[in-house]
C-alpha cells in the first residue's frame, strides 16, 4: 500500500523582511505563519498523514519565543498529522537551544529527526534523515543513507537539506550527489534549501519554499504530495503560497508604449494586493515616454503588496520633440541639451550619466507640471 | 544723424534774442561758458526739437518761453546720410514744425509730417535712444532712480528703448534667450524641492525626508550593531554551553570515573603496605638499640671493673709519687727562700747606694744652686753700688747745674759785650796816652794807689796823676775826649758777665765750660743707672736682699755630673736587684705552691689509697657477657638492614595518594563548576533567546538596509536636482552673456581706459550694469562712489551710442555739465574715453568747468548772440 506524504521545506518562520515597509512587512509574517495551516489543509485534501519539513522551518537558530510557540502551536492543532521536523542550515544542530526548546514543548504530533539514523514512520516506512549539524557543515550528510539497514521491505525515504553538486544556481558548498536516491536505495529523496520548486532526478525533488520570501524564484511557493509504493514514488505539486513574488524585466525602446508594456507585464489589478513586484525598466525612452512610465508606476505601485522600480539601465532619450516641450530656444533648451549629452557621455562615470539623466528627467517632469 | 547748427529764438533766458551755433562738426565739440550762460537752455531746446511736439504745451515747453513771453523758436541743422536738413519748431504761439532741405531750400515736412519725419530720424518714437545718451546738467545716473509715476514711466521708457536696441543688434530678446519668467519658475520649483530635502551646502536638511531616511539608517545601524552584539554573545554563549555540556559528559563518564576510583584504591593499598613496613621497621630499629644498650651495659661493668682495679693501683702509685714530689717541693722551697733573702739584702744595699748618691747630688745642686746666687748677688752688688755713686754723682751735678746761671746765649751776650768792651777800650787806648816806665831802681811809680808795672805799658784816656816817688807827680793829660762809649761797653760787659755770675769773660768762659761738664756728668751717670738698674735701684737692692738668703746656705758643691752618673748606675743596680727580688719571690711562692699541692696531693694520694678497693666478682663472667651481647646487636641489626633494603617508598605512595585524592576532587570540583556554569549559560541563553535577538537583529538590519537606501535615492535625487539647478544657472548666466555680449564689446574698451582689469555685471532686467567687477570681486554699483558711478553711466551711453552706430541709427552725444563728480585722474581718463568714441560718434560737450575741460580738446562751439531783429 502506498505511502502518501507532503514534502515541503524552507518555511523561515519568522523571518522579519526588514527591508519592506511596515505595512507589508506585518502581512508577510503572518503569511509565513499561515503557511503551517495552509500546508495542513493541503496534508488532508492529499490524505497524507505525514508532512516531512527538510530543513530551515525556522529562520533563525534562536527564533523569537512567539514564533516558535505559535508554530508549534499551529502544528499541535493539526492534531491528525506527523509533522517531522529536520534541522536546515538556518535552523542546524548546532541550534541547541531552539531543538532543545523544541524538545522540551514535546508536542506529540511533532517529531524531531535530530540524528542521522533511521526513523521508522510506520512499520513499513523508514526515513532516513541528513539533519545539518552546522550551518556549513562541509561534508555529505546524506553519505550515511548509503549502509543505512532498514528492515526488509521497508520503503526508504530520505530527507535532507543543502545542493545538489553539480546544478547551476546551487552554492558552492552544494555537495549532495545528484543520485543519492538511486545510491542509497531510496524511494524518494525529498531535499530542502532551494527554495524554488525542482525535480532533481525521477525520484529527488527540492519542494522550494510554501511561501516564498524573495524575487529569486518566480511564481508563488508550493509543496509536493509524494505518494511511495516499495521503490516506486509518485510526486505531484500543489500551491500553497499566498504572496506572489515576482521580478518582471521590461526592455523597452523609443516609440515603444512603455505604458502598455509594463501594464500589461504586471499582475492583474485583483491579485496585486498579494504580488510584491520587482520591475526592472531596461532600454530606451524618450523624455515623454520615461515621464509616462514614471507615473504610472508612481499611481499603481501602491497597489501592490511591494512594489520596487530600478529604471538604473532605462536611458532616458532626448528626442527634438522632447527638448521642445522644455523650450525650442534659450537657455532652458542649452540646459537640457547639456544634461542629455552628459548623460549620454560615454567618457562619464555611470553614475554621473544616472543623474545627469535624473537631473534631466526632474527637468522635463517641471516643464510638464508647468505646462499642465 | 549729425548735429551740424542750432539756432534759438527767444528761449527762456535769450529773451529777444538769437543764439547760433554753427559749423558743428564730427568728433567731439566742446561749448564751454560760465554758469548762467544758458547752456542748460541750449540742452533743452535741442531736445525740444527732438522731443517736444510743436503743438504742445507742456511744463516743459513752457519753461522754454522767456518771462517777457512770445514763442520760442528753435532750429537745428542735422547731417543725414540723404542730406542737411533745417528741423525748426515753434511753440506756444503760431506753432509750427518745418523741415527743410538745406541745400535745396525745399519744404521737406510740416507740421504733423515734420514731425513724423523727425521720429523716424532720431528713433522709433519720441522717447528714442537719444534719450538714453544726451546727459541732462545733474542727471549723472542712466536711468531716473525716484519712485514717482513719471520717473517710473521713464525709466520704462528707457529699458525698453535698450532693449529694443539690443534686440534688434542681437537679433533675440532677452527672455528668449535667458529663458525669463519659465527660467525662473522652473529654478524656483528646483530650489523648492531640493529646499525640501537639502541645506544650501548640500547637506540633509534637519526635517526634511533625506535627513530622516538618513537619521533613519544610522538609528537603525546602531540599534543592529546593538543586536548583533548580543546575537554574537548569544551564539558565545551556546557555544559554550555545548562545550561545557560536553565536558561535563566526560567529567560524568562511567569508565572514567571508575578508572579515577581504582587508581585511588590502589593508591591508599600501596600506601598502607607501606606504612605497615615501615612499623616493621621501627620495631627492628627498636630491638637493634635495646640490644645495644645492652651491649654498652656489660661492657661499662667490665670496664669499670678495669678501671676500679686499676685505680687502686694507680692510688698507690701515686700515693708514693706525691711523697715523693712533696720531698722536692720541700727542697724547692726552701732554695727559693734562701735566695729571696739574698735578693733583698742584695737590693736593699743597692737601694742605700742609690739614695745617698741620690742625697749627695741633691746637696750639691744645693751648692751649686746657692754659689750661682753668691755669684749673683756679687755682682748684684757691685751694679747696686755703680748704681749708688752714679745716682750721687747725678744729684751732685744736678745740684752743681743747679747752681749754674750761664748759659751760651748769656756766654753769647757776655762775649758780644765783651768785644764790645775790647773795641771800645782799643779805641780809647787809641785815644789814650801809652805810659811805659822802665825803672832803674826801685823806685817805682804809682797811679792811683797802685805800682805801676815796668814795661807794662799803661794807657791813660782821662787826665791823670802818676806819683812818682822822688820825682813827684806826673800830670798826664790826654787829649780830651769822651768816655762814655767805653763805659757803657764796660757797664754793658759787666752786666753780660753779671748775668752769667762771672767775673770775666774768661770766667764765664771757664763757667760754661763747667756747666756743660755738668750736663756731661749727669748724662754719664743717667746712662750708668740705665744700665746697671734699669728698674730702679730699689728693684736692686730687693734683688740683693732676695739672693742673700741662697747665698748665705752655699756649701761645698761637689761633682753633679759625676754624681748624676753615679747614682744612674745606681738606680740601674737597684732596678735590677728588685727583678731579681720579684722574680726570687715569685719563684718563692711558686715554690710555696707547690708544696703547698704536693702536701695536698700526698693528702690526697693517701685518701686516694684509702679509698681505693679491688672490686669483687668474677672478669671472666663480665667478658663472656659482653659477647654475647655483641652477638645480640649483630643479628638486630642485621634485621634491622634487611627490612630497611625492602622499605617500599612511603612518601611516593603518600603522593600517589595524594594525587589521585587530587584528581578525584578536583573532578568533583571541575563537575560543580560546570553544572552552575551549565545552570548560568541556561539562564543567559534563555534570555537571550525570549527576546529574539536574531529575529530582530535581522528585522534592523534589513530595515537599516532599506533606510540607507532610501537615503541613497534622497541624495540621488539631491545630487540630480543640484545639477539640474547648475546646469539651469550655467546656461541662464551663459545665454546673458550672449546677449550682453555686444555691450560687452563696445564697453570694455572704454571701461578699460579707465579702470584697471574691470568688467560691468549686467542686469537682466534694466539691461543696465548692476556692477563692476574687480579682482573677482563684485560691487554693486549703487554703492560706488558718485564719480564712479558718473563715468560708468557716460561710458555704457557711449557704448549704446556705438551700437545705435551699429544699427544704423547714429545718434549724437549731448553731456551738459556731465562728469563733475570725477577727480583729475579720472576725468583725463574719460577725455581718452571720449576721444576713442568721438572717431566715430559726434559727442556736444557742455561745460562751465572752463578750466577743467580745457584739456578735453576737440573743437570749441561758436556761440553768437545776437537781437533778434538782427537775424536775417
Amino acid at each position: 500500500m502506498a505511502f502518501r506524504f507532503l514534502h515541503t521545506s524552507d518555511l523561515h518562520l519568522g523571518k522579519p523582511f526588514g527591508r519592506f515597509d511596515e505595512a507589508i512587512r506585518g502581512r508577510l509574517r503572518e503569511a509565513r505563519h499561515a503557511v503551517i495551516g495552509r500546508l495542513a489543509k493541503a496534508a488532508r485534501a492529499a490524505e497524507a498523514p505525514f508532512v516531512l519539513l527538510a530543513g530551515d522551518t525556522f529562520d533563525a537558530e534562536t527564533p523569537s519565543p512567539q514564533t516558535l510557540a505559535q508554530a508549534l502551536q499551529a502544528m499541535a492543532q493539526a492534531s491528525d498529522l506527523t509533522w517531522v521536523l529536520m534541522p536546515g542550515n538556518h535552523d542546524s544542530l548546532a541550534a541547541t537551544e531552539l531543538w532543545r526548546r523544541i524538545a522540551a514543548d514535546a508536542v506529540p504530533n511533532v517529531r524531531l529527526a535530530l540524528e542521522p539514523e533511521v526513523m521508522m514512520l510506520t512499520p513499513d516506512v523508514a526515513l532516513l534523515p541528513a539533519p545539518c549539524t552546522q550551518r556549513h557543515p562541509g561534508r555529505d550528510l546524506t553519505l550515511w543513507m548509503d549502509g543505512a539497514a532498514t528492515p526488509d521491505g521497508c520503503a526508504r525515504i530520505g530527507l535532507a537539506h543543502g545542493g545538489i553538486a553539480g546544478f547551476d544556481g546551487m552554492e558552492a558548498a552544494a555537495i549532495i550527489p545528484p543520485d543519492r536516491a538511486e545510491q542509497s536505495g531510496l524511494a524518494y529523496l525529498g531535499l530542502g534549501d532551494w527554495h524554488g520548486q525542482m525535480q532533481i532526478g525521477q525520484r529527488t525533488w527540492y519542494s522550494g519554499a510554501p511561501e516564498q520570501d524573495s524575487f529569486k524564484h518566480a511564481g508563488p511557493g508550493g509543496a509536493l504530495i509524494v505518494s511511495v509504493d516499495g521503490a516506486q514514488c509518485d510526486v505531484t505539486t500543489c500551491p500553497i503560497g499566498q504572496f506572489h513574488w515576482q521580478s518582471i524585466a521590461v526592455d523597452l525602446l523609443p516609440g515603444d508604449t512603455g505604458i502598455d508594456q509594463v501594464t500589461s507585464a504586471l499582475p492583474h489589478p485583483e491579485q496585486r494586493r498579494d504580488s510584491l513586484i520587482d520591475l526592472r525598466l531596461r532600454g530606451r525612452q524618450t523624455l515623454v515616454e520615461r515621464a509616462a512610465i514614471d507615473q504610472l508606476c508612481a499611481r499603481i505601485g501602491a497597489e501592490f503588496g511591494a512594489f520596487f522600480v530600478d529604471a538604473s539601465e532605462l536611458q532616458s532619450q532626448a528626442l527634438v520633440t522632447d527638448l521642445d516641450i522644455i523650450e525650442a530656444t534659450g537657455a532652458l533648451r542649452d540646459a537640457a541639451e547639456a544634461l542629455m549629452a552628459r548623460a549620454e557621455d560615454t567618457g562619464a562615470t555611470g553614475a554621473d550619466r544616472a543623474t545627469s539623466a535624473a537631473a534631466l528627467n526632474a527637468l522635463f517632469s517641471i516643464m510638464s507640471e508647468a505646462s499642465s | 544723424m549729425k548735429l551740424r547748427a542750432v539756432r534759438l529764438e527767444n528761449v527762456r533766458r535769450f529773451a529777444g534774442k538769437t543764439v547760433e551755433i554753427s559749423d558743428i562738426g564730427d568728433g567731439i565739440t566742446v561749448l564751454s561758458a560760465p554758469n548762467e550762460f544758458g547752456k542748460s537752455t541750449i540742452f533743452d531746446a535741442l531736445h525740444a526739437v527732438f522731443f517736444e511736439k510743436f503743438s504742445g504745451k507742456s511744463q516743459s515747453i513752457k519753461d522754454l518761453q522767456p518771462h517777457s513771453g512770445g514763442a520760442p523758436n528753435v532750429r537745428v541743422e542735422i547731417e543725414t546720410p540723404k542730406g542737411r536738413f533745417w528741423i525748426e519748431k515753434q511753440w506756444l504761439s503760431r506753432p509750427a514744425a518745418r523741415v527743410t532741405d538745406c541745400a535745396s531750400g525745399r519744404l521737406i515736412a510740416s507740421e504733423d509730417e515734420a514731425e513724423a519725419w523727425i521720429a523716424q530720424i532720431v528713433g522709433a518714437d519720441l522717447r528714442g535712444p537719444t534719450g538714453l545718451l544726451w546727459v541732462r546738467q545733474g542727471d549723472v545716473w542712466l536711468d531716473p532712480e525716484g519712485a514717482t509715476a513719471r520717473e517710473k514711466s521713464e525709466r520704462e521708457d528707457r529699458r525698453r528703448v535698450r532693449q529694443n536696441l539690443l534686440n534688434s543688434v542681437v537679433g533675440r530678446e532677452i527672455d528668449m534667450m535667458t529663458g525669463g519668467r519659465r527660467m525662473d519658475q522652473v529654478l524656483h520649483r528646483v530650489g523648492e524641492k531640493l529646499d525640501l530635502l537639502a541645506t544650501k551646502r548640500g547637506k540633509p536638511k534637519a526635517g526634511g525626508a533625506w535627513a530622516v531616511a538618513v537619521d533613519a539608517a544610522a538609528a537603525l545601524e546602531e540599534e543592529a550593531t546593538g543586536l548583533r552584539i548580543a546575537v554574537s554573545d548569544l551564539r558565545q554563549s551556546l557555544v559554550d554551553r555545548h562545550l561545557a555540556e560536553r565536558r561535563l559528559a566526560e567529567l560524568d563518564d562511567p569508565d572514567v570515573i571508575a578508572q579515577q576510583a581504582e587508581l585511588l584504591a590502589r593508591a591508599e593499598e600501596a600506601h598502607a603496605a607501606a606504612v605497615a613496613h615501615q612499623v616493621r621497621a621501627d620495631q627492628a630499629r627498636q630491638a637493634n638499640q635495646v640490644a645495644e644498650l645492652s651491649l654498652r651495659d656489660v661492657q661499662r661493668q667490665l670496664s669499670d671493673f678495669d678501671a676500679r682495679t686499676e685505680a687502686a693501683k694507680a692510688a698507690v702509685a701515686a700515693h708514693s709519687d706525691a711523697n715523693r714530689e712533696l720531698a722536692i717541693a720541700r727542697e724547692h722551697m726552701t732554695q727559693h727562700q734562701a735566695a729571696e733573702t739574698r735578693a733583698t739584702s742584695k737590693r736593699d744595699e743597692a737601694d742605700g747606694k742609690a739614695k745617698h748618691l741620690r742625697t749627695a747630688l741633691d746637696k750639691a745642686r744645693i751648692a751649686a744652686t746657692a754659689q750661682a746666687a753668691a755669684e749673683r748677688l756679687a755682682a748684684l752688688r757691685a751694679q747696686l753700688t755703680s748704681a749708688e755713686t752714679a745716682r750721687r754723682q747725678l744729684e751732685e751735678a744736678e745740684a752743681a747745674l743747679a747752681n749754674v746761671r750761664i748759659t751760651p746765649e748769656s756766654l753769647r751776650a757776655a762775649e758780644q759785650a765783651h768785644a764790645d768792651a775790647l773795641s771800645a777800650r782799643k779805641l780809647a787806648e787809641a785815644q789814650g796816652v801809652r805810659v811805659t816806665l822802665q825803672y832803674e831802681g826801685d823806685a817805682r811809680a804809682s797811679f792811683e794807689g797802685a805800682e805801676i808795672e815796668p814795661d807794662q805799658p799803661v794807657v791813660l784816656r782821662e787826665p791823670s796823676v802818676l806819683k812818682l816817688p822822688g820825682i813827684g807827680k806826673m800830670m798826664l793829660e790826654p787829649p780830651a775826649n769822651s768816655d762814655t762809649s767805653i763805659d757803657d761797653a764796660e757797664r754793658a760787659l759787666r752786666s753780660a758777665l753779671q748775668n752769667c755770675a762771672a767775673a770775666s769773660i774768661e770766667d764765664a768762659r771757664v763757667a760754661l765750660q763747667a756747666r756743660d761738664d755738668l750736663r756731661a756728668r749727669c748724662n754719664r751717670a743717667k746712662d750708668v743707672l740705665a744700665n746697671v738698674a734699669p728698674k730702679g735701684i730699689a728693684d736692686l737692692q730687693a734683688a740683693c736682699a732676695a739672693l742673700e738668703a741662697d747665698a748665705a746656705s752655699a756649701g761645698e758643691p761637689g761633682d753633679i755630673a759625676d754624681l748624676t752618673a753615679q747614682l744612674r748606675r745606681a738606680d740601674a743596680a737597684l732596678a735590677e736587684c728588685d727583678g731579681a727580688l720579684a722574680a726570687a719571690v715569685s719563684l718563692a711562692r711558686q715554690a710555696q705552691a707547690d708544696l703547698a699541692r704536693a702536701e695536698a696531693n700526698v693528702a690526697s694520694a693517701e685518701n686516694a689509697v684509702a679509698a681505693a678497693v679491688l672490686p669483687d666478682g668474677d672478669r671472666d663472667a663480665l667478658a663472656r657477657g659482653v659477647d654475647t651481647a655483641e652477638a645480640q646487636v649483630r643479628e638486630t641489626r642485621e634485621a634491622v638492614d634487611s627490612l630497611k633494603a625492602q622499605a617500599p617508598d612511603v612518601g611516593a605512595a603518600e603522593a600517589a595518594l595524594q594525587r589521585a585524592r587530587s584528581v578525584q576532587d578536583r573532578t568533583e570540583k571541575e563537575r560543580n563548576a560546570t553544572v552552575k556554569a551549565l545552570a548560568e549559560l541556561n539562564g543567559e541563553i534563555s534570555a537571550r533567546a525570549s527576546r529574539g535577538v536574531e529575529e530582530a537583529l535581522a528585522d534592523v538590519a534589513g530595515r537599516a538596509k532599506a533606510a540607507a537606501a532610501r537615503a541613497a535615492r534622497f541624495e540621488g535625487e539631491v545630487a540630480a536636482l543640484t545639477l539640474l539647478r547648475d546646469t539651469l544657472l550655467a546656461a541662464r548666466s551663459t545665454a546673458r552673456d550672449a546677449y550682453f555680449e555686444p555691450v560687452r564689446r563696445t564697453l570694455m574698451p572704454l571701461l578699460a581706459m579707465v579702470y584697471d582689469q574691470a568688467e560691468l555685471v549686467m542686469d537682466d532686467a534694466t539691461l543696465l550694469p548692476s556692477g563692476l567687477r574687480r579682482g573677482g570681486q563684485d560691487e554693486r554699483l549703487d554703492i560706488l562712489s558718485g564719480g564712479t558711478r558718473e563715468q560708468i553711466a557716460i561710458l555704457t551711453r557711449l557704448a549704446f551710442a556705438a551700437l545705435l552706430n551699429e544699427a544704423g541709427q547714429p545718434v549724437p552725444v549731448i553731456l551738459d555739465d556731465a562728469l563733475v563728480h570725477s577727480d583729475d585722474d579720472r576725468i583725463a581718463a574719460m577725455f581718452n574715453a571720449l576721444h576713442r568714441s568721438a572717431s566715430a560718434q559726434q559727442i556736444i560737450v557742455l561745460t562751465c568747468r572752463q578750466r577743467a575741460f580745457r584739456d578735453l580738446g576737440g573743437a570749441e562751439a561758436q556761440v553768437r548772440i545776437s537781437d533778434q531783429r538782427d537775424v536775417p
